[in-house]
């Protein structure tokens, strides 16, 4: 089944697309939940975390976009994580390499998120890689510096000054176009 | 107004092609099970494949009979009663209702034939019963290649099938007869004490549901029987407590496989029809294609395919007394005031009969102005407590019956079958549970027995 064909028939409720997505994209919400709990939940809490992700994706099968269910999943995947770090009272032990002191900075706009998101996107297009790449993991799969260093065979250091170097030239555009970092 | 956003929330709406990396390099080195994850998410879902389900079909042929295929499974809710079958039924007995035959006789007038009763549950409505036969020559009952395929050693059925006039209305009960022993050579005859034979025009009949169990050498087979005495075509209910009901088998349908059409995997897509409009679409035009057209159910899947049928010899008479009072059954006449919440004003008494695998409701008033006796059942906020703690939910039927201004009176019918969760889907495994062991049943919120 292509992509499309599955969406369609998830929101069919059509259990044999439901099983072909769970097969397909389990390693990806596994992944994305054990890089959000940086190693502190389980084996068994990421799986029951995973299976919560696509319970909870039957549930929403109305809000699938096309084009956007993987991002839909990993959505879900990473809030779900962070549900289940809290319900476990589990902290978060950060490799002191990883720690970013600009993690969590955000943009404000008195736009909608779509305009937002649309404008981000073309910035993000105009990087080129490897700092493109870099922060698609950092951001939207969760990796941490290590773990981005190891995969991409780059220094995590190097990563850091990577990840660093990119979010101003995207905070320099956005400021351009008239949005607040 | 602002609206702040991290850049992680931002990045979780692009779309799939701009977040394109190695996926094998996301996901590291996590050991997660996928079946596991599966298996977990379908169960909480609901969205868990059925094993022996069943569709109801309709063969369209010249003389419109219905014939549909009926599978269920039954999970015993305690040890006792379960240890009680073999397999599914068969085995020891215990006082819960489930019985060895105190009032039910089998027998044979073929003298090689040795058949035993297994094992029987059921009120004055409705009876499970298990009867297993063999040959005492060691011969086999059918000839080789007379079977179905089967994929697990828990279910060797070669054929199912349902008598059932469930939406049919013009089949007259000679056409029915004339059905029942081409198909399957079973006659239901219902006789009171005093022999008469109630039948189609009278007060009601039988409706039976038989499934058979071949071995793998096809020297054993098992038969479960499953006798419905309410005609659920909605004629008057059968008075049947005093009397005796007798089935009557001569031979049984064996099938063995020329030509698969098409399999279809078992879940919600054969079960809700769509698996045959893909046979009409095959078969448009050719009613002699349609007309030979067999289902063939396995644990995974649904063979459509076509049959070369022969008929085998069991020929068996199963007989019980229908005024037998089962120890299980719970019988209680409750008013208006003891459930207030289900049953209607007006209604000045309500049966309530609670047996291994239902509760019933009777009820009847010459208030006309209500349509039904009871209230529609509030499944979140109705089910029966153990004694042990256990919580069954239910699940509801309906409420059937009729009357109305013209007869002056309203009666009304209504049934419930455990489950063990609400909302359950109809293929959900029927449960069975120990009458004796109830603590409480509430329905509606109201607590309508307290052991």
């Amino acid at each position: 089944m292509s992509e499309d064909q599955i969406i369609v028939r998830l929101k069919n409720k059509d259990i044999k697309a439901f099983e072909e997505t769970i097969k397909k994209y389990t390693p990806l919400a596994a992944g994305i939940v054990q890089n959000v709990s940086r190693g502190s939940l389980s084996k068994e809490d990421i799986e029951e975390t995973v299976a919560d992700v696509f319970v909870t994706l039957w549930k929403n099968t109305d809000r699938i976009i096309a084009g956007k269910l993987k991002g839909y999943i990993c959505c879900i995947a990473k809030t779900k994580a962070l549900t289940k770090i809290s319900s476990v009272k589990r902290n978060i032990e950060a490799d002191i390499d990883d720690y970013d002191p600009e993690d969590d900075f955000s943009v404000s706009s008195e736009c909608e998120k779509k305009e937002l998101v649309q404008c981000l996107r073309e910035i993000i297009s105009g990087i080129s890689m490897p700092e493109k790449e870099i922060v698609i993991r950092y951001y939207y799969y969760c990796q941490s510096i290590t773990q981005i260093g190891r995969v991409m065979q780059i220094n995590p250091e190097t990563v850091k000054t990577k990840l660093r170097r990119t979010r101003e030239k995207i905070r320099s555009k956005l400021s351009e176009r008239g949005y607040e970092i | 107004m602002k609206n702040t956003f991290t850049f992680k929330e931002l990045f979780s709406e692009f779309d799939d092609d701009i977040i394109s990396v190695p996926e094998d390099t996301v996901f590291g080195d996590t050991d997660i099970s996928t079946d596991a994850v599966k298996n977990a998410v379908l169960l909480r879902s609901g969205c868990r494949k059925k094993r022996h389900k069943g569709i109801r079909m309709i063969l369209i042929a010249a003389a419109i009979i219905v014939i549909s295929g009926v599978c269920s499974t039954m999970i015993l809710a305690d040890t006792d009663i379960r240890i009680a079958f073999e397999e599914f039924f068969g085995g020891n007995m215990n006082s819960a209702g489930l019985y060895d035959g105190g009032n039910v006789t089998v027998r044979t007038d073929d003298p090689n034939l040795d058949i035993s009763f297994l094992g029987l549950t059921g009120d004055e409505h409705e009876m499970y019963a298990v009867i297993r036969a063999s040959k005492k020559d060691g011969g086999t009952f059918t000839d080789e290649g007379y079977l179905y395929p089967y994929m697990t050693s828990d279910w060797k059925a070669m054929r199912e099938y349902m008598l059932s006039l469930n939406g049919k209305t013009d089949t007259t009960p000679d056409e029915l007869q004339s059905a029942m022993a081409s198909f399957c050579g079973i006659e239901a005859v219902c006789t009171d004490r005093y022999g008469s034979n109630f039948g189609y025009e009278n007060e009601g009949d039988a409706m039976i549901d038989a499934k058979y169990y071949l071995s793998d050498d096809r020297k054993q087979i098992k038969i479960l029987i499953h006798l419905d005495i309410d005609n659920a075509s909605g004629t008057k209910h059968l008075d049947a407590r005093d009397g005796t009901l007798t089935v009557k088998s001569a031979c049984f349908t064996a099938q063995k496989i020329v030509n698969t059409f098409f399999t279809d995997e078992l879940s919600d897509e054969v079960s809700t029809g769509t698996a045959w409009n893909r046979f009409e679409k095959l078969f448009t035009g050719s009613q002699e294609s349609v007309e030979n057209m067999s289902v063939i159910y396995t644990p995974q899947r649904a063979i459509f395919c076509q049959t070369d049928k022969k008929e085998y010899a069991l020929p068996f008479e199963l007989t019980f007394t229908m005024n037998y009072r089962y120890n299980a059954c719970i019988r209680r006449t409750l008013k208006q005031i003891d459930s207030p919440h289900y049953i209607n004003e007006n209604v000045p008494d309500a049966q309530m009969t609670v047996s291994p695998f239902s509760i019933r409701f009777d009820g009847e008033t010459d208030h006309t102005d209500i349509s039904q006796c009871f209230e529609d059942v509030d499944i979140d906020n109705s089910y029966v407590l153990m004694k042990d703690g256990t919580k069954y939910c239910f699940r509801d039927w309906g409420c059937c019956g009729g009357g109305g201004p013209a007869s002056g009176k309203i009666e009304s019918h209504s049934r419930l079958t455990y489950t063990l969760k609400p909302h359950s889907g109809l293929e959900e495994e029927t449960i069975l549970i120990d009458t004796r062991e109830i603590a409480q049943i509430t329905i509606n919120g109201d607590i309508v027995y307290k052991a």
